[in-house]
């Protein structure tokens, strides 16, 4: 761009660079408000670890060596995502991504090459997120983190059954003196007409089964009827018509 | 060096495709916030027992293939609605749409009170009924079965214990058969450290929480793929009511029934022993070779839940002589409900199907 065809070309093309950066800012900032507002659109998990409801607590074993970090990309992809970023923040990784979009067509107009487009960066980001997932992969593939994830439930069940055992006769006077069923009462009842449901099968079943019993034994009585009376009549003892 | 005009052009370029899909996304998620509505195709309640239905797809009044097409899906885990989440995106709506008789078992939401279901009462009792009711409602004397993911796992089990069942077909879809192979669940569900007793004691399930955490666990980044995959493909007609659809399904978990669980982690990933011949149901033992029917088995070359070797293991022990295995490409799900499963497996249970109907 330093040496455009003329001056006027240079700037016209700046100066509608620099509005669409400026719109993307602000559309980007009002869609987030917007969103996040009306509930209309929020990141699957807001505020849960960047792998979702961990049940018990944070996810205990963290990104892989570097990766968010400012300006690191520890898998040896050529795109730099900048500054840290949280990857389950969608809103926030598009933004980087226009961001980084952006300042590589600024910073490509004195190059020789033409900058990359968004799929391209994209295809890269692919590749970060592949190569993030397999080292996951191997990670969680161990037997080490089968035990640790082990570990890490029973503690968290043994925590839950102490808590559960402070806190339930307390809930269940509450709803006792409320004239409330409990949880396990109303488990009970549900049960209770399941195994009903199941006996209404079994007896519909049964009169299925005498039904078809009944219709076969009448079936066999009429055809023996009908024997019968063939039998008593004068042609079918080979006597000819009487008439 | 970089032409100036050529720079403004193709810069202008990519600038309108970002405000496109910045549209297109703002439309969807901003302005029209709605999910697209589930279970598109109509259907009729049949037979119902606690949670679980029997449902039948498509209008009587159409001619169908004459043979009933029984859906055994996956007990807990996910809802169902996946087989039947958009109209175009529909195993179900295809096949009925191709003449085929379809009936769904729908295990439905899992509760609590369903804390002792588990083989037994799936294979004696829920799928012998659900197969009556069928075949009762549709005049016919045998049925095509089909079972996905653990749903074959059950029906497998169910037609080893029941030589003579009514059964034309088997059609296994990503069924887990050898849990050996089982992947990743294999390794975390090991019997030395997970503690399945106390977790279905203490619930007396495995909760949806739990379930979500274990998925979203196995591929941690699908998400931010998946978002950037949106982004890219944001202007393509139907991709984003397809996504919506898809990330309400893939977040709406349910609960695992506590015996169903501990069967599965003990006695299939802990012990392998369904495909040992070692798996006792009701004190009988579950023998695959007692399995005569003609068998297309599926499996999915990305499947990482069921990797295509658990699944095709199925094709090795039975006795049926007509038997087929097809490796597609896709995941777990989307080798059954993605965007390309109408020109993959559809087609395939449709032409596999249709030739032993007659």
């Amino acid at each position: 761009m330093t040496t455009a065809d003329n001056g006027t070309t240079e700037n016209s093309a700046t100066a509608f660079f620099e509005a669409w950066q400026d719109m993307i800012r602000k559309s980007t900032e009002a869609w987030s408000q917007a969103a996040s507002g009306f509930g209309g659109f929020a990141p699957p998990n807001p505020g849960a670890t960047p792998f979702g409801q961990f049940p018990f607590g944070a996810f205990p074993f963290g990104f892989p060596p570097g990766a968010g970090a400012p300006g690191a990309n520890p898998f040896g992809a050529p795109f730099n995502f900048g500054a840290p970023f949280n990857p389950a923040d969608f809103m926030q990784m598009w933004q980087r991504m226009f961001e980084t979009w952006q300042s590589q067509w600024m910073d490509s107009r004195s190059g020789e090459t033409r900058p990359p487009s968004m799929e391209e960066a994209q295809r890269q980001w692919s590749r970060y997120l592949e190569s993030m997932a397999a080292t996951f992969s191997e990670t969680m593939s161990s037997e080490e983190f089968s035990r640790m994830l082990g570990q890490y439930m029973e503690q968290g069940l043994a925590w839950q059954e102490r808590i559960a055992k402070q806190s339930n006769p307390q809930i269940n006077a509450l709803l006792r003196a409320y004239n409330l069923p409990s949880r396990s009462q109303m488990d009970r009842m549900f049960a209770r007409i399941i195994g009903m449901e199941e006996k209404l099968d079994d007896l519909e079943d049964e009169i299925r089964k005498l039904r078809s019993e009944l219709s076969a034994s009448r079936r066999t009585q009429s055809s023996r009827s009908r024997s019968a009376r063939a039998a008593a009549t004068p042609a079918a003892n080979g006597e000819g018509d009487p008439a | 060096m970089v032409n100036s005009t050529e720079y403004a052009s193709q810069f202008q370029q990519e600038a309108q495709l970002q405000m496109q899909r910045f549209q297109a996304m703002f439309d969807a998620f901003v302005v029209n916030p709605a999910d697209p509505p589930a279970e598109v195709t109509p259907y009729e309640v049949i037979w119902k027992r606690g949670n679980t239905r029997l449902l039948r797809y498509g209008s009587r009044e159409r001619e169908t293939l004459g043979l009933p097409y029984l859906i055994v899906p996956w007990l807990g885990i996910s809802r169902t609605y996946v087989l039947d989440l958009l109209p175009g995106n529909s195993m179900i709506e295809y096949l009925v749409n191709h003449g085929h008789d379809v009936f769904l078992l729908d295990w439905g939401v899992v509760g609590e009170e369903d804390r002792e279901l588990g083989f037994e009462e799936g294979v004696y009792k829920i799928i012998p009924r659900a197969i009556e009711r069928a075949l009762e409602a549709s005049g016919a004397s045998e049925i095509t079965l089909n079972g996905i993911c653990l749903g074959g796992t059950l029906s497998a089990a169910y037609l080893a214990l029941h030589p003579d069942a009514p059964v034309r077909n088997f059609v296994a879809v990503v069924a887990p058969i050898d849990f050996e192979q089982g992947g990743m669940f294999r390794t975390w569900l090991d019997e030395r450290y997970f503690p399945a007793d106390l977790i279905v004691e203490h619930y007396g399930s495995l909760p949806s929480v739990l379930m979500n955490t274990g998925f979203k666990m196995l591929r941690p980044t699908l998400e931010a793929q998946a978002m950037a995959g949106l982004w890219s493909n944001a202007t393509r007609p139907g991709y984003i009511e397809s996504y919506k659809a898809m990330s309400r399904w893939a977040n709406d978990f349910v609960a695992m029934p506590g015996r169903f669980f501990r069967q599965l982690s003990k006695n299939l990933y802990g012990k392998n022993q369904m495909i040992r011949g070692e798996f006792l149901i009701n004190g009988r033992t579950v023998n695959l070779s007692h399995i005569r029917q003609p068998l297309l088995v599926a499996a999915a070359s990305q499947d990482y839940i069921v990797p295509a070797p658990a699944a095709s293991s199925l094709m090795d022990v039975v006795s049926s002589e007509d038997k087929e295995f097809v490796e597609l490409p896709g995941g777990h799900i989307s080798v059954f409900s993605g965007r390309q499963a109408h020109q993959t497996l559809w087609p395939k249970i449709d032409e596999w199907v249709s030739a032993r109907s007659n």
